[in-house]
């Protein structure tokens, strides 16, 4: 514990945590406020637009948040393992 | 008097002149590495220069030379190859201002500074610093306005400026064997240089002086190895330009031992050039009607040297390719035989051009079309066109000079000289222009080039202050435009969207676009003209429709032409004219340089949700047309009844989302 790869990667994985709760956020309110701000103008005849430009776009911002902080753990320790053998 | 003026040619001639010639001892001691240039360049194999060669290298140099310049200033050149641009109407004005080293430059006059050594100043941008005019300089297109002026009066002033001038150019500017943005040897300018002046004056009889001609020989030499070896390599109109250049100098000089390789290369970067950079149905991917015309001169300056260098290229595709672009330039052109103001363009006359195009191709409808069927045949069928590749609709009802005339942008954005018009309309109305484009104006960057190539100068939509997406620069394949043409209507339709601006860390915005569809039908027996805007949004915008009036209609009457119609919307409307302090605005310019109050008239109102906006464009001699929708506000598929004076003249349904399509439009 508290080698060089350990901070790499513990500095790695609070790093792309963060990116992800900011994406997850940005993604989360921007689907809120949007749908908050449209539904009672939603018109039938325009299901495709108003889900592919109100919903989708900050939908793909959540979803790739989601997998980035899925994934975060993981990323850390591949991007580390090239410190282990400098470690002391 | 008769034995003075014998003894004088007598001396003259035992000088070894002809009268107005100088002897060739100057270019000898002053410039000898011209002449070891230009006789080491010269094609041993070729029968008239073999003699000249020898004695050059046996150290004969006087007699090599003596005998060089009486070869070429008996020799003549084919029409094909001298010709020069249009002359202007006031060529003895101009001629007289050149003595005075003022030069007529992009509709302005420019007095060019003189060189300590009593030169023109060749990098003289004009008092507002426009490289244009530097460039347009350099091209010296008044060598054939003075020699015009010499023939026409027999001055002898016109004739020694056209040697002071080449003199002084070439002695000034010399060579600088490497790709070079100077106005004085940029590409460009070299290539039209040669095109447009330097041959036609090399090859104008009694004109040269001897030193002249050997310097400009020399020199055309070297215009000759800048188009080969340091030519643009980014494609374009400048490419087609110069190498069409270089092929004009391997077939006028076939005495230079390398214009054999020059002209096969020239020939075929020439067929790929003109069949790369123009579309399948004639457009030139500028879509510039201006640069249309400059890639059309180039190319029949190419049929005309090509049909005598090779019988067989009348059945080649580039030729035929050539005839498309023709054929494209007599579509759009106007009632009053002008072309377009699109992108960057002047008013072209197309009509004058296609007068003198179509013996070339056999094509009498051309004729017809430019003339409004007074001459020629006219074509068979409707009136209206449709160019898939450039996205372009042209609605009209005949060819002639009182007909209607509508022309709908919705194509790619351009390879160059691109303007932020996305589905923009022009208009004529029985013969008279009534919504314009605004013309190039200028190139130097600055508030009017943001309005002239911006969206207020154009008929088109803002969003938010903000212009709809711009179509690619280049279509791979033609852009989605519905078309149909009955027996009652013409109708194009398009599709574009407006996305919102990026966050402030450059990241795509997560704001919904906004589908904008825009609908033209053009009613061929009431003659008037139904625009349909559509626009898909669930948020609030201002929306801002932007009309650009032509200046000949007042801003008082603007009205009476174009109207909204269909459900009541709050409209908060402004007209500009003429304004040159910010927000500047209300232009059109005929010509670069020159520009004239035009209207521009502004609806702005908020939407937030799916709506339709209707608009009537008519002459207002008739009784103004009302809009009725049948179907809801904003309803994909809108059905409309027209009514004039309270009886319903049209009844129309169309589909405006997702794919705008004409479903049925009828006269009760």
């Amino acid at each position: 514990m508290n080698t060089k790869k350990d901070w790499v990667e513990g500095i790695l994985f609070a790093g792309f945590r963060l990116m992800a709760v900011g994406l997850l956020l940005t993604g989360l309110l921007g689907m809120a406020f949007q749908f908050l701000e449209s539904w009672y103008r939603f018109d039938p005849n325009y299901l495709g637009t108003f889900l592919a430009e109100t919903i989708l776009r900050p939908l793909m911002v959540f979803i790739t948040g989601a997998l980035l902080y899925a994934g975060s753990g993981w990323m850390a320790r591949r991007m580390a393992v090239r410190y282990h053998k400098h470690s002391s | 008097m008769k034995p003075v003026l014998a003894l004088l040619v007598a001396f003259l001639i035992g000088c070894g002149c002809a009268p107005g010639q100088e002897a060739a001892r100057p270019i000898m001691v002053d410039h000898p590495e011209q002449l070891e240039n230009l006789f080491a360049a010269l094609d041993q194999d070729h029968p008239a220069m073999a003699p000249i060669c020898r004695d050059w290298e046996l150290g004969r140099r006087q007699e090599a030379v003596e005998a060089l310049d009486a070869y070429f200033r008996k020799k003549s050149a084919g029409a094909a190859l001298t010709q020069t641009p249009r002359l202007p109407g006031n060529v003895l004005e101009q001629a007289e201002a050149a003595l005075q080293r003022r030069y007529y430059i992009l509709d302005q006059w420019i007095e060019v500074p003189a060189t300590p050594d009593g030169g023109l100043d060749w990098t003289w941008r004009g008092p507002q610093g426009d490289k244009e005019v530097a460039w347009m300089l350099n091209r010296q297109a008044i060598l054939p306005i003075l020699l015009q002026a010499y023939r026409k009066t027999g001055r002898t002033e016109f004739r020694q400026e056209i040697n002071r001038l080449l003199r002084d150019w070439i002695l000034s500017n010399p060579y600088p064997a490497r790709l070079n943005f100077s106005p004085q040897w940029r590409p460009l300018e070299v290539a039209r240089r040669v095109l447009e002046s330097w041959i036609a004056v090399f090859y104008a009889r009694d004109c040269l002086d001897q030193d002249t001609r050997l310097l400009l020989l020399s020199s055309l030499l070297e215009h000759g190895d800048a188009l080969r070896n340091h030519a643009s390599f980014w494609g374009g109109n400048h490419l087609i330009t110069e190498k069409l250049g270089l092929l004009a100098i391997a077939l006028a000089f076939p005495e230079f031992s390398d214009s054999a390789g020059w002209k096969d290369y020239a020939m075929e970067k020439l067929s790929a050039e003109f069949l790369a950079q123009t579309y399948p149905d004639g457009s030139y991917k500028e879509l510039s009607n201006h640069y249309q015309l400059v890639v059309l001169l180039s190319a029949q300056r190419f049929v005309r040297l090509m049909t005598v260098a090779n019988p067989a290229f009348r059945k080649e595709p580039v030729y035929r390719r050539i005839e498309a672009m023709w054929d494209y330039f007599a579509g759009v052109m106007k009632p009053d035989g002008f072309g377009p103001l699109n992108n960057d363009s002047d008013l072209e006359p197309n009509d004058r051009y296609l007068a003198s195009a179509w013996e070339t191709f056999s094509r009498p409808d051309w004729l017809a079309m430019a003339t409004g069927g007074e001459e020629g045949t006219l074509p068979s069928g409707p009136a209206s066109r449709f160019y898939p590749w450039a996205g372009q609709a042209v609605l009209r009802n005949n060819w002639g000079a009182q007909a209607d005339w509508i022309f709908f942008d919705a194509g790619p954005y351009g390879t160059a000289h691109q303007h932020d018009d996305r589905l923009h309309l022009s208009a004529y109305l029985q013969g008279r222009p009534v919504l314009t484009d605004s013309g190039r104006h200028a190139y130097q960057p600055g508030p009017w080039r943001d309005y002239f190539s911006g969206p207020s100068g154009h008929s088109t939509l803002l969003l938010d202050g903000r212009p709809a997406d711009q179509g690619p620069r280049v279509a791979r394949q033609p852009l989605p435009v519905e078309y149909a043409d009955t027996s009652k209507c013409v109708f194009a339709a398009a599709t574009a969207s407006f996305s919102q601006p990026a966050s402030r860390f450059g990241l795509p915005s997560l704001r919904p676009s906004v589908p904008w569809t825009r609908a033209v039908l053009y009613d061929k027996r009431y003659r008037l003209v139904l625009i349909l805007d559509h626009l898909v949004s669930f948020q609030a915008h201002e929306i801002q429709a932007n009309w650009l009036f032509h200046p000949d209609i007042p801003e008082n009457s603007v009205g009476n032409y174009l109207h909204p119609g269909g459900p009541s919307t709050d409209w908060q409307v402004v007209a500009l004219t003429g304004r040159t302090e910010p927000p500047l605005g209300g232009f059109m310019s005929p010509e670069y340089n020159l520009k004239r109050p035009a209207t521009r008239l502004l609806h702005t109102t908020r939407v937030d949700r799916p709506v339709t906006l209707a608009w009537i464009l008519q002459d207002p001699a008739g009784p103004p047309v009302e809009v009725e929708f049948l179907s809801p506000a904003g309803a994909p598929i809108a059905r409309i009844r027209l009514l004039q004076e309270g009886r319903i003249i049209a009844e129309a349904e169309l589909r405006l989302h997702p794919q705008p399509e004409l479903i049925r439009y009828r006269h009760p």
